[in-house]
């Protein structure tokens, strides 16, 4: 395909503005086809300014005499206007951007063009595959194997080559499991706690349908789970769906273990949003965050009636409740909800972080991700298709990662010394997940990914975060090793609305990155005249 | 007492037994177990309210809730027991005082007010004379910028009579501030105050900002501490609670009122007056605000401590009323500082690297305006302090947390210099309801023994510093200072 065909003016002169307070930009804009540049023309310095076009996320045209405006509205939630001489040129700029940036190809998009300086491909790409974890896992306990069963992608679609499964069932008998689950997708290990000795499991829905069916390799996999983990032990099974709603599920094929079929299993309904009110919540959320002329009372009324902080409450206290059932009671978890792909990870991934120190270190929250979330089959591409300014009706999108972020920056606030990355981290997370230079969040899963040649094509994003340079940004300068685990409080006086992200277009982070720098400063200041070298083991990847 | 419990909302585990002991100035809750001991300090004017509940079958519950918001909940075996302290908290905490005081003079012996030459200075002070004898209350300095135009800008505090004020302001264009409703001002001046009117003043400005009056922000509060009480509340109904409190709208109508003066004093280069019904509520808060906006020095230690010398002390913030340190007009007790430090935490969190001080020496100050372990904020004004004789009889809170500036200090302070004007935002998701919330509720979650109070002893040389320390905090000295420099600047002019 060329993107020459999609481009209808090349250039134009323009004016920028970036935000409240930051000085105009004037240049040449020219549009290639992943990006818009502003080159600001000899005499001035060679600041480049450029854009993502993937970025854009709603683009909204106005015409003034003999000068035209264009709002970009980007998926990272910043809002950019371009000042630009000329009706014609205006107009062939705006659609050309509109044209460009809704391209679906993944094979087209920019990832597969991308050639840094510094980098090599195929680095940090196997940086943290499930046969890394499983060796973590088989140094604590030997009931567990790495199965291949999975190599072809024949059982699950979504599901990666290889996965962890108890070592006394057979790969047949995944595969029956696999057929009794919703996309395939039967009971894997998500987390070993090895100070209890319990597994935390992550499944789609059984397909028990109407007629109530079973599968008795199913019902066997999860009894040798409560076999393995220690004499009497006890299992729940987190459903994150309400018990009406499972109910419901019955009546298109899916549903929930039945009591008598899975002894010493007990089911616990903890009602998660997802799909399309989760991105209606995040988009009247942003929406709201973006009126400055609204009373005290009136943005009060919209932070509760948009309901994003109560599904971060939700999430939080629904993560809290899986940890502690294995770190207190001494029980395992399975958690699923209908697909398996968006709350069960959510809520994995946190009871992870809440209970395993390793999670929190830089490393192990980017083996965390790959694993929970990319490798298990979060559809990145289907829900991050689309950010909070987009027109289009939402389909598939829903803002299930960014919720995860935002839960994880509520454990940073509430344990500012615990975690390793900072707020840095998570939100250039939020930026790769819906447009990025490099190819880790692409595709839906693993399958699509082997099909695309990701892997081969294009850099990692790991391999991206990991240069010096970005250090300073993402990690957490006061990080002290904290081996317990952290319990963080879901009560609405805890919480507090994520503002470095949601206030992003609308807020100045001058103050806070200036309070950010001085940390650092002091931090560094502190270990040279301690003699001490910063710690910088835990930065590297585990083995 | 022995084998009571003290219940923690937080760690909802088994209660440890513990010891409470009853002096004449403290509560203290002693544990029996653990090698540290853990001991639990609350000075009896601190307690706000006591409550006896029904007895249980953990035993007799007594629920004390604090001025600065900490509540604590103890269960004691014995139910005579418990009635029995129970009474004797209800003494104890309030402590009356028989005798009743004039408010005559409300400031200080020597206060600033514009001297522009030597005759409208003395008809200026006739007239003052007149004034003070009508209200007892006289426009003066209240802050003073070193930055020259065609005007000094100066905002003055308190309303000046309608004699001739044209006097005053020959030189100045002034703005002034009516932090009443235009209503209430309107109906105040049937009631022969209300505002100046407009025909007798040239060359002014008017300007209402809508803040309410002290009984609304009673009720805020109360409101606001019954959100933070629910137990396990979902987040709809804190949100919608928060709401309806209103503190946060409240706290964006000082800061915003602030800025408008410090915008007009800044980038206009006008003269403001600032005036609410009374002058020592709304006016302090505004005042004080706009002060840190405008002047860095303000948002170090030395500076805040002469703010709240200079705009809240000496101006006659009635805080023994405000306060209720005395069992008095329960109408007249309203959270006016405790707002003000509210503005000042809104400004931090927005500039984190403005201010030298932390949160911390916020509550300690919040702490000890209602510990009457210190003479600073005893009495309703300065009349009060002389007859109750406190520069002799009390200590001073400041020479106090001076002592312990590492505890408060803020290590991401870049210095004096950075920052020039503040300009916050006031866009309502930057006043967070989180942000706002977060103070109240660190004075309400704090459980930590109070300071044990110094004990009386005679300065050495030792504490030179301290002594050296405690006259550059005098707020007249500031003050003069600042009288020097505007003569300064009149001599230069003309």
């Amino acid at each position: 395909m060329e993107f020459a065909e999609l481009i209808r003016t090349g250039q134009a002169q323009a004016e920028l503005l970036r935000g409240p307070e930051e000085p105009p930009l004037r240049g040449t804009l020219c549009i290639t086809g992943h990006h818009l540049l502003l080159s600001p023309g000899p005499q001035a310095t060679p600041d480049l300014w450029l854009l993502l076009l993937r970025n854009v996320d709603s683009i909204e045209k106005r015409i003034a005499g003999d000068s035209g405006t264009i709002t970009l509205r980007c998926k990272d939630l910043r809002v950019l206007q371009l000042d630009i001489e000329g009706v014609e040129a205006t107009l062939d700029i705006a659609r050309s951007i509109e044209a460009l940036s809704s391209l679906e190809s993944v094979i087209t998009s920019f990832p597969f063009f991308y050639r840094p300086k510094g980098l090599r491909l195929g680095d940090a790409w196997h940086f943290h595959p499930p046969e890394c974890y499983y060796k973590r896992v088989a140094r604590e306990t030997n009931a567990w194997r790495l199965s291949e069963a999975n190599e072809d992608f024949s059982l699950c679609p979504s599901y990666p080559r290889a996965v962890i499964v108890p070592r006394a069932v057979e790969d047949s008998a995944l595969a029956r499991s696999a057929r009794f689950r919703q996309g395939g997708r039967f009971p894997v290990l998500s987390y070993y706690h090895a100070p209890s000795g319990t597994v935390l499991l992550r499944a789609g829905q059984p397909l028990t349908g109407p007629q109530k069916r079973r599968c008795s390799e199913d019902e066997e996999l999860l009894r040798v789970v409560l076999a393995g983990a220690r004499p009497g032990a006890r299992g729940f099974i987190v459903d994150t769906r309400s018990p009406q709603a499972a109910k419901q599920a019955r009546m298109t094929g899916g549903g929930t273990e039945a009591k008598a079929a899975y002894p010493g299993w007990k089911r616990l309904h903890r009602p998660l949003e997802r799909g399309r009110p989760l991105q209606e919540s995040f988009v009247h959320l942003v929406e709201a965050c973006g009126d400055l002329e609204q009373s005290m009372d009136r943005w009060l009324n919209r932070l509760e009636s948009c309901r994003w902080l109560s599904h971060v409450k939700e999430t939080l206290s629904t993560a809290c409740l899986a940890a502690q059932s294995m770190e207190q009671e001494g029980a395992c978890v399975l958690v699923h909800g209908a697909d398996g792909t968006d709350s069960t990870l959510l809520i994995t991934s946190l009871a992870q972080l809440i209970l395993d120190p390793l999670s929190r270190t830089m490393a192990g929250f980017q083996e965390l991700i790959e694993r929970e979330w990319i490798q298990a089959g979060h559809p990145f591409q289907l829900r991050c298709a689309h950010s909070a300014f987009s027109h289009a009706r939402p389909k598939h999108e829903a803002p299930t990662f960014l919720l995860f972020l935002d839960c994880v920056w509520q454990l940073g606030r509430q344990f500012p010394l615990s975690l390793e990355f900072g707020e840095g981290m998570l939100l250039a997370l939020f930026d790769h997940a819906y447009a990025s230079p490099f190819g880790t969040f692409l595709c839906n899963n693993e399958k699509e990914r082997c099909l695309c040649e990701v892997r081969t094509r294009t850099h990692s994003l790991w391999s991206g975060l990991s240069q010096p340079k970005e250090q300073r940004k993402l990690r957490n300068p006061l990080y002290v090793p904290n081996p317990l685990a952290i319990w963080p409080s879901a009560e609405p006086q805890s919480l507090r609305l994520w503002q470095g992200l949601f206030l992003r277009g609308t807020r100045l982070p001058e103050p806070s990155e200036v309070a950010w720098e001085k940390v650092w400063q002091i931090v560094t200041d502190q270990e040279k005249t301690e003699g001490s070298q910063p710690t910088d083991s835990a930065s590297e990847p585990r083995p | 007492v022995e084998n009571v419990k003290l219940l923690d909302r937080y760690i909802g585990k088994k209660p440890a037994n513990g010891s409470l002991y009853l002096t004449a100035t403290h509560l203290i809750y002693v544990e029996a177990s653990g090698a540290a001991r853990k001991e639990t300090w609350i000075a009896l004017h601190h307690i706000a309210t006591v409550e006896k509940l029904p007895v249980t079958s953990l035993g007799c519950p007594l629920i004390l809730r604090c001025k600065n918001f900490r509540v604590a909940h103890f269960v004691l075996e014995s139910e005579v027991v418990c009635h029995e302290i129970y009474i004797s908290l209800l003494k104890l905490s309030q402590p009356v005082m028989s005798s009743t005081y004039l408010r005559l003079l409300m400031f200080p012996p020597p206060i600033l007010i514009p001297a522009c030459n030597s005759s409208s200075l003395a008809f200026l002070m006739m007239c003052s004379a007149i004034y003070v004898k009508l209200t007892g209350s006289l426009p003066f300095l209240s802050f003073f910028v070193p930055i020259f135009g065609q005007n000094i800008p100066l905002i003055f505090h308190e309303g000046i009579s309608s004699l001739s004020p044209s006097v005053v302001f020959l030189y100045f264009y002034a703005l002034f501030i009516e932090k009443g409703l235009l209503l209430n001002a309107l109906a105040n001046r049937a009631a022969g105050k209300g505002y100046e009117n407009e025909d007798n003043y040239a060359n002014i400005r008017f300007r209402f900002m809508s803040i309410e009056n002290i009984h609304v922000m009673r009720s805020s509060l109360q409101k606001l501490l019954e959100v933070c009480e629910l137990k396990t509340p979902t987040m709809s109904e804190f949100l919608s609670g928060l709401e309806s409190s209103g503190w946060l709208r409240h706290i964006k109508a000082i800061m915003d009122a602030g800025i408008f003066i410090a915008k007009a004093v800044k980038v206009e280069k006008t003269n403001v007056l600032v005036h609410c019904s009374d002058g020592w509520d709304r006016t302090a808060q505004v005042c004080s605000v706009a002060s840190i906006l405008l002047d860095p020095f303000y948002r170090t230690f030395k500076g805040l401590m002469i703010l709240i010398e200079k705009e809240w002390i000496c101006m006659g913030h009635k805080f023994s009323q405000r306060c209720g340190h005395l069992d008095g007009d329960s109408k007249e007790v309203s959270p006016i500082f405790t707002q003000f430090l509210d503005c000042i935490w809104q400004l931090m969190e927005q500039f984190p690297c403005a201010f030298e001080f932390n949160e911390n020496f916020l509550l300690e100050i919040h702490d000890h305006v209602f510990s009457c372990q210190f003479g600073n904020f005893l009495g309703n004004c300065q009349k009060d302090r002389d007859d109750l004789r406190i520069y002799e009889k009390t200590h001073s809170v400041w020479p106090f947390l001076v002592q312990r500036k590492p505890d408060f200090r803020n290590p991401l302070y870049k210095g004096f210099t950075v920052y020039g004007v503040l300009n916050p935002s006031t866009v309502p998701y930057n006043i967070q309801p989180e942000n706002s919330l977060s103070l109240i509720l660190l004075m309400w979650c704090h459980a930590r023994p109070p300071c044990p109070s110094p004990t009386p002893r005679v300065y050495s040389n030792s504490d030179k510093q301290t002594i050296i320390c405690l006259k550059s905090l005098d707020p007249l000295m500031h003050l003069k200072t600042v009288l020097k420099c505007i003569h300064k600047w009149v001599k230069s002019y003309s």
